[in-house]
């Protein structure tokens, strides 16, 4: 037995307690474990509702770079069936434009081959504008592409006449009668038309044809002396067409 | 010995890094008993121990990122265990006078046989003492902590914690010759 001092009693102490151990019950670890897992079950919630917003947020903008583009890829697996009435009906505007070098005959040719009240006079035109035609091609050579009717008027005299006048009548029975394209020759011109690209419009024209099959395409460019310019837009409720390129005016 | 339970160690705190659930219950169960025995000096009893084990453990797997790898992960671990009883403590403190009333002033000095004193005993010592005193007994005793550090940690004064200190030792060596004299009685019938 001793008297025991502060350093004595501490040092006693720690040589006891320090390296103490205790088997802890098995219920304190599953407290533990439950403790840290809601907070994993609560991360993996939120990712689930991350990778949820994410797939809605990219089925939405999927959705609407896609929704407009699936007229055009309808009209593209129909395309073979509905490109050949298509050129069929195509307007006439464009020839006298893309053939400047035989542009009076053409318009004169294309005049002649008109259907008229029945189709009576259509065969007696015809005649009449080859002659015009040869006339015409005759004198275009010696004046070049910018032959129109009243230099033509100038041609010898004897030709003269024929010359002058089916234009004239042919003219006035237009504005009163309807007129009816025929299909072959501009078939032709259809197919050469597609061949000579020129200008932008021309591309355009070309890419909207293979796109859009109605008669009036969404957007039409003509080509003329002065330049490139939009002639018709075709937007469905929309419809916008300049007078020259009038289908009544033609 | 010593070299394969480092590396266990360093492998299970790369497994608590990553958060791996078995690697968690692995370095519980290897670190388990020797925190419980850290946490039983500083609680009431085995519940309260328990319970701080509980909250060291968490604290430890939530903050093992902290671990810069200064010192040994254990002695961390045993760390954040010592730094989970002062919160306890703190927590408590509010409905709690750190200055026990306890008059253990003029206590006669008594005398001890401490070869027969088992490890049990004092720990039942130590745990009927007040938080306060407890507290601070096993810092600066056991622990080996400065009164300036245990002031910091309390947040009182040094004096504060010098005082607690000794009116601690006062109450255990009363505690040790109540023991010794009922062995003594025990020995004698």
């Amino acid at each position: 037995m001793q008297a025991m001092s502060d350093e004595e009693l501490d040092r006693l102490f720690r040589e006891k307690l320090q390296s103490y151990e205790a088997n802890p019950s098995s219920r304190t670890w599953q407290n533990i474990a439950m403790d840290l897992q809601p907070r994993k079950s609560w991360g993996n919630t939120q990712r689930r509702i991350w990778m949820a917003a994410a797939s809605v947020v990219v089925c939405v903008s999927l959705g609407l770079l896609l929704l407009p583009g699936k007229p055009p890829v309808k009209l593209q697996a129909s395309q073979t069936d509905t490109v050949q009435p298509v050129v069929v009906a195509e307007p006439v505007k464009e020839t006298p434009v893309k053939h400047r070098e035989a542009k009076s005959v053409l318009f004169l040719e294309r005049l002649a081959s008109m259907k008229i009240e029945g189709g009576k006079q259509v065969k007696k035109y015809k005649e009449s504008s080859r002659v015009i035609s040869e006339n015409i091609a005759s004198i275009s050579q010696s004046h070049e592409e910018y032959v129109e009717l009243p230099v033509a008027a100038e041609a010898p005299a004897t030709d003269l006449q024929t010359v002058v006048a089916p234009p004239k009548s042919v003219a006035k029975q237009v504005k009163t009668a309807p007129v009816l394209a025929l299909a072959a020759p501009e078939q032709q011109e259809e197919v050469e038309r597609k061949g000579k690209i020129r200008s932008v419009g021309d591309i355009v024209n070309f890419v909207v044809r293979q796109v859009d099959p109605r008669k009036e395409k969404i957007i039409e460019f003509t080509s003329d002396d002065d330049g490139t310019s939009v002639s018709s837009i075709n937007l469905g409720v929309l419809r916008i067409r300049t007078k020259q390129n009038d289908p009544k005016l033609n | 010995m010593n070299s394969s339970r480092k590396v266990l160690v360093a492998d299970l705190l790369d497994g608590c890094r990553r958060g791996d659930p078995k690697t968690q219950e692995l370095l519980y169960k290897a670190l388990s008993s020797k925190m419980l025995g850290v946490c039983t000096r500083y609680a009431r009893d085995s519940y309260e121990a328990e319970e701080m084990l509980q909250l060291g453990f968490i604290k430890v797997f939530r903050k093992v990122n902290d671990f810069r790898g200064d010192g040994s992960f254990e002695g961390w671990i045993r760390r954040v265990m010592v730094n989970t009883a002062i919160e306890v403590y703190r927590k408590a403190q509010k409905s709690l006078n750190l200055v026990d009333l306890d008059d253990v002033h003029n206590a006669p000095q008594q005398m001890f046989d401490m070869e027969g004193l088992e490890v049990k005993d004092l720990l039942a010592i130590v745990q009927e003492l007040s938080a306060g005193y407890r507290l601070v007994f096993n810092l600066y005793a056991i622990e080996g902590y400065s009164h300036k550090e245990i002031a910091q940690q309390l947040g009182i004064t040094e004096g504060a914690s010098k005082s607690q200190l000794s009116r601690a030792r006062v109450v255990l060596k009363e505690k040790l010759a109540k023991l010794e004299g009922k062995k003594y009685a025990s020995n004698v019938r």
